[in-house]
């Protein structure tokens, strides 16, 4: 009965933008003595796709199960348009939910299953048919609005479910994981489907996901989240270029991590890799312990390393030809590297057990602060 | 070679009950329909069955037999959908602990469950008993179309349950969410959801329900006596009692005919629908 909301004394800052139109702050979700949520706080302007970004179990689904309303948190606030909405039901809130497999109404055809939310409201019987009618225009499903959802492909069953979530205008758009279940090529066509409904309608939306290329792919935000608690929140490029944590910059591809101690040497810094030669490292960065990621797209192999200022010996791993890439780990002394080269001539002949040089440019070197923990 | 014989292992290990069909189910039963076309030892001849169809007497059975299966497949579900509900909604334990309950009766003979029904309901019984300790006139309670109906639901209603609560279950619970969230009260998710969504349920443990209800001999003779006859209670007193073998075969071809036309009929309405609706 008693669903008050206690709102801790000293709040974690709303990272990212402060005009947010849909708000969490501190909150929390917890099962038992197992806390699945922590102080996640986090802003979405409006308009704004965000995305949770994590591994399965980090608290994603529960903390967008918080703000349609399915879920009530243990502690913290949920605000929608500056309104408290912790008291609401998710129809209060005008939360539309997107699930994974759509939970499109299996004997409602997709005109009904597009007017339940107007039908539901009781409005005027032609009222409901021209509006549907707008709606399934809109959505490129006028041809299909006698059809069962079994009899339509995946793509339009998400348009569906789109359309049965737009059409009552919601404040917020909620997706749980909608391409999870599918192909690549299929998650592709639903991701740039879904983009294009988005810039039509403008509708604020909070997407949930474990793949990092559909996170960045459709985000204006990414929140990647990891054990209950919120580890960065910025644009994709942001993330991807000054991963806040160990965790940010493995979960978002960054393969070559090395951990040391930085010292001062003739010239900048320098970081000695224990059985090989020290790398340099950009000049305007604090001496001790560091973490830092070599991207793999930054490592040149053959002729391209001799422009590089930090340049090393290496012996040639595995060689994946990937079509317009060729991913190639690399073994320097110590140091085992990943790095994604162009596919030129060059790199399309390497074999395993070629020695090459290789090498990068300090600065294109990402320092990851806090990465130690 | 390999496809052959995977297509024919199945086949061939249907046999035994094919054999078994057709030796006890499908020959007695010719032979019973054939016994009606031969009164008294000769013939063959139709005369039977044609003054069989035409009697009144007959007639009035037959639409009773309809009435009380029908009624009391209606009443079954109305008393059975809500435990359904219900039972499909609580967790693993508490359902095979209800269930175990509910099929308990199942273990108990049919004979023994509608004594107990005699027991109550009879001119004095527990019931009327009752009713004259607080001044009450006696009712009449039992050998009417009610009291066959009460005791035919208690005996069927089981398997309506557990007909609609497998189909209860399969429902997806986000549907329910997706509903909510669209503005649909718990009363209309459940009629715009759950009821349509159950229909093949329905149709099952309906089809079931009525067919036994219609066959049914024990309830009816004991509940109902000789004022509310049903078709398999005249078979039964055809056969047993007066020895007219041809008659008591022409009233249960009657009786297969009515139910197997029934079950036709709500077996097609239901798959033209479920081919409309696309279920798996």
């Amino acid at each position: 009965m008693d669903k008050r909301v206690t709102i801790p004394e000293t709040t974690t800052e709303a990272i990212g933008s402060g005009a947010g139109f849909l708000q969490l702050d501190a909150v929390s979700k917890r099962y038992g003595d197992k806390t699945v949520v922590r102080d996640v706080s986090l802003a979405v302007d409006a308009g704004e796709v965000l995305t949770i970004l994590g591994p399965s179990g980090c608290g994603k689904t529960t903390t967008l199960k918080i703000i349609a309303g399915f879920l009530a948190a243990d502690g913290g606030s949920v605000r929608i348009g500056g309104r408290a909405v912790e008291r609401l039901t998710s129809h209060q809130r005008g939360a539309a939910m997107v699930f994974q497999n759509y939970a499109l109404f299996p004997h409602m055809t997709v005109r009904r299953n597009v007017a339940f939310g107007l039908r539901m409201r009781r409005q005027p019987k032609d009222e409901i048919a021209r509006e549907v009618a707008a709606m399934l225009d809109r959505v490129r499903l006028s041809d299909f609005a006698e059809r069962f959802p079994k009899e339509l492909s995946g793509g339009q069953q998400q348009r569906v479910a789109l359309a049965r979530a737009l059409i009552v205008r919601p404040n917020i758009l909620l997706l749980d994981e909608p391409f999870s279940s599918l192909d690549a090529k299929l998650r592709k066509q639903l991701r740039a489907e879904f983009l294009e409904i988005h810039r039509s309608f403008r509708i604020t939306s909070v997407f949930v996901t474990h793949d990092l290329e559909e996170a960045f792919a459709i985000s204006d935000k990414v929140a990647v989240m990891n054990g209950g608690v919120v580890e960065q929140v910025g644009a994709p490029s942001a993330i991807f270029a000054r991963p806040q944590s160990r965790f940010v910059a493995d979960f978002v591809g960054h393969r070559n991590i090395l951990s040391g101690t930085a010292e001062r040497a003739a010239g900048g810094r320098r970081l000695p890799v224990a059985g090989g030669p020290a790398l340099a490292l950009a000049d305007d960065g604090p001496v001790g312990p560091v973490t830092l990621s070599i991207p793999v797209h930054r490592i040149r192999i053959g002729p391209g390393a001799e422009a590089c200022d930090t340049r090393l010996e290496a012996i040639v791993g595995d060689v994946g030809f990937l079509g317009p890439v060729v991913q190639v780990t690399l073994q320097a002394g110590p140091l085992r590297l990943e790095s994604y080269a162009t596919g030129t001539d060059a790199t399309e002949a390497l074999r395993p057990g070629d020695r090459v040089a290789i090498g990068w440019n300090a600065a294109d070197l990402i320092e990851i602060p806090g990465g130690a923990g | 070679m390999g496809a052959l014989r995977r297509h024919r292992t199945p086949l061939l290990l249907c046999l035994p009950l094919v054999l078994f069909l057709v030796a006890l189910f499908v020959v007695p039963v010719g032979q019973m329909m054939a016994t009606g076309l031969y009164p008294g030892g000769v013939g063959p001849s139709g005369a039977l069955y044609a003054e069989v169809a035409a009697d009144p007497y007959y007639q009035r059975i037959a639409v009773r037999t309809l009435r009380i299966a029908a009624l009391t497949t209606v009443l079954s579900l109305v008393i059975a959908y809500p435990v359904a509900l219900h039972l499909a909604n609580v967790g693993p334990r508490w359902q095979s602990i209800i269930v175990l309950i509910m099929v308990s009766p199942l273990l108990t003979s049919v004979v023994v469950r509608t004594l107990a029904w005699v027991v109550l309901l009879s001119q004095r019984g527990i019931l009327n008993q009752a009713f004259g300790a607080v001044g009450l006139p006696p009712m009449r309670m039992i050998y009417v179309e009610g009291a066959v109906i009460v005791g035919l639901t208690h005996v069927f209603f089981g398997y309506m349950v557990v007909s609609l609560m497998t189909s209860i279950r399969r429902i997806d619970r986000n549907l329910y969410v997706a509903a909510e969230s669209l503005g649909a009260s718990r009363l209309r998710q459940h009629l715009e959801i759950t009821l349509p969504l159950s229909l093949p349920g329905i149709v099952a443990g309906s089809l079931l329900v009525f067919i036994l209800a219609a066959s049914a001999y024990a309830t009816p003779s004991l509940l109902g006596g000789l004022r509310i006859s049903m078709l398999a209670v005249e078979v039964y007193n055809q056969a047993i009692t007066y020895f007219d073998w041809a008659e008591a075969a022409v009233i249960s071809t009657g009786l297969f005919a009515i139910v197997a036309a029934v079950a036709w009929l709500v077996t097609r309405l239901a798959e033209s629908g479920r081919r409309r609706v696309l279920f798996e």
